[in-house]
């Protein structure tokens, strides 16, 4: 089974590591596959990749025009490497630490016509190699969905404490495709308007302080 | 007239009370800028009885009109590939300005391809504000604004929906939702179930996990590690929706989930509340507690800012005292 786990190409959020340890823990026969597309300068400000476990390849889709390529662009871009790849299972964070709304991994979907999956804690290959198990948390409890492949799922953020300590891994040598590779004209990325609201610069959440008497109070009040 | 659709996600049978706050949201925003209200179930088959009963407590709580969708696919928890195309069909046929998915993980699951089916823009762990603006001598108008936090938690990003001019999609936070006040009684519209897209797929749902609570509670208190008996004393005096959460518990995946709408920190926490809960919206009130060591004297005094046994002992005996007080 071909994993793909997308990241950002600057940087790995909290979410893409908890991706990253999905596809990891899944077993030994299975081929994990990390993807970030980008231009170059989001690149050169990329630090050390920090997986959890082994890693058969990494590759790059750079292009000057994606420094500021919108999720829907990003999503297509990346379905064709998981189309490149031949992924059986895409993985991605399902929220960035920047703007954190998780639209890319619903866009892959989209583009492969594949089913979407969020709040995934572990996927695993079946007996058929054309479906996959996936363990997503929803409704309160824990799903089991046999799904078709490919499958697109996104993996929700762990908690600080639970990140990976660093480790030495040896990691292969970064692939580089460009749009010809993957046989994507450059007509096709077009800028979509951005609908993700005007930034408000603000102080930070509001905290007050009370008093233990304060605060039962207001439990029972509300 | 505009519409608002609110999605209702059912557990154990009932309504969930983000579901209800989200459909007071939807309610208050109807009032203020002109819309009728949605409330769209997603169900397995149900007997009619207990279908009027859940469109009767959903009108009562807002919705002007009821919509369901009962289907075997759709008995298991809310996932995109079973209960999607239910919401996009609904939203292809109502055109939407605005559709509210409660807290609880929903939004999660199926906010992001339903607001790439519609063309909307995607708003997790929002806040609503309604703004006035007075137009004399004509009457006044509201301005209908969603915000959230960047993730990074450096601003808000902020949409007026009324200059957008596109739908949005927004998932809230579980927050308070007034007593029913609406008509007893809505008739139930039902939807056909569009036939799975994928049909190979199945799913098959666990028990209800422990700490499911977590993701749908109103009010966090967030405290240092402490020994179950602690616990246990503190949360039998606790309301309802109210869900006491350890650092110890700090990796609970429910957690990532919640959105509370109040959030107690207790003085022995001493994680980044931010880190672990990352759905708190903008409305969301962060309360540091503290000792009162002018009232409380010595028993006050010795309690070490590190000691979650004496935190939660302490909020024990406030919740004694305020219950008592008249």
């Amino acid at each position: 089974m071909i994993i793909l786990v997308c990241v950002e190409p600057a940087g790995l959020s909290a979410a893409s590591r908890a991706a990253l340890r999905v596809a990891c823990d899944t077993g030994p026969s299975v081929r994990v596959v990390v993807a970030s597309a980008g231009s170059a300068q989001q690149f050169r400000k990329s630090p050390t990749l920090d997986p959890p476990g082994p890693i058969e390849r990494i590759v790059r889709l750079q292009e000057s025009a994606l420094g500021d390529a919108n999720c829907d662009t990003t999503a297509m871009l990346l379905a064709e490497i998981a189309r490149h790849v031949k992924a059986q299972v895409v993985l991605a964070g399902e929220q960035s630490d920047a703007e954190g709304q998780g639209l890319v991994a619903a866009g892959i979907a989209n583009h492969l016509h594949a089913p979407y999956l969020a709040g995934v804690a572990a996927v695993a290959a079946t007996d058929r190699p054309d479906r996959v198990e996936v363990t997503s948390r929803s409704g309160g409890c824990l799903c089991r969905v046999i799904s078709p492949a490919p499958v697109v799922t996104a993996v929700p953020p762990l908690g600080r404490t639970a990140e990976t300590p660093t480790t030495d891994v040896t990691l292969p040598k970064v692939e580089v495709l460009s749009l010809a590779d993957l046989g994507v004209e450059a007509s096709r990325l077009v800028r979509r308007p951005d609908l993700r609201g005007t930034l408000v610069s603000t102080p930070g959440q509001v905290v007050r302080n009370t008093t233990f008497d304060q605060a039962a109070r207001l439990l029972l009040r509300r | 007239m505009a519409s608002i659709l609110a999605y209702i996600e059912l557990r154990q049978g009932s309504i969930t009370d983000p579901s209800r706050f989200a459909l007071a949201e939807a309610r208050r925003v109807a009032d203020g800028a002109g819309a009728t209200v949605f409330a769209l179930f997603t169900v397995g088959v149900l007997d009619q009885s207990e279908m009027d009963r859940l469109a009767s407590e959903a009108s009562a709580a807002g919705a002007d009109r009821v919509l369901c969708a009962s289907a075997e696919a759709l008995v298991g928890p809310p996932l995109d590939p079973t209960h999607g195309g239910v919401l996009a069909q609904v939203a292809d046929h109502l055109r939407p300005l605005l559709v509210l998915l409660p807290a609880g993980g929903s939004a999660a699951q199926l906010g992001p391809s339903l607001a790439i089916r519609m063309g909307a823009a995607f708003m997790n762990s929002a806040s609503i504000e309604l703004h006035r603006e007075d137009r004399t001598p004509d009457p006044p108008s509201w301005r209908v604004l969603l915000c959230r936090w960047r993730a990074a938690r450096d601003g808000h990003r902020t949409i007026d929906v009324g200059d957008l001019e596109r739908p949005v999609v927004a998932g809230l936070a579980a927050g308070p939702f007034p007593a029913a006040a609406g008509a007893p009684y809505a008739e139930v519209e039902m939807i056909p179930c569009p036939d799975l897209r994928f049909s190979s797929l199945s799913v098959a749902s666990g028990p209800p996990e422990a700490s499911a609570a977590v993701e749908a509670c109103r009010c966090l208190i967030w405290s240092g590690a402490a020994s179950p008996q602690a616990r246990q004393a503190l949360q039998r005096t606790l309301p309802s929706d109210t869900c006491l959460v350890s650092e110890a518990e700090a990796t609970l995946p429910s957690l990532v989930q919640a959105a509370p709408e109040d959030v107690l920190v207790l003085p022995s926490a001493t994680l980044p509340l931010t880190a672990f809960v990352p759905r708190l919206t903008p409305a969301a009130r962060i309360v540091l507690v503290a000792y009162d060591r002018s009232r409380e004297g010595k028993t006050a005094a010795l309690a070490s800012s590190s000691d979650a046994e004496s935190d939660l002992a302490a909020l024990v005996t406030a919740l004694a005292s305020a219950k008592e007080a008249p």
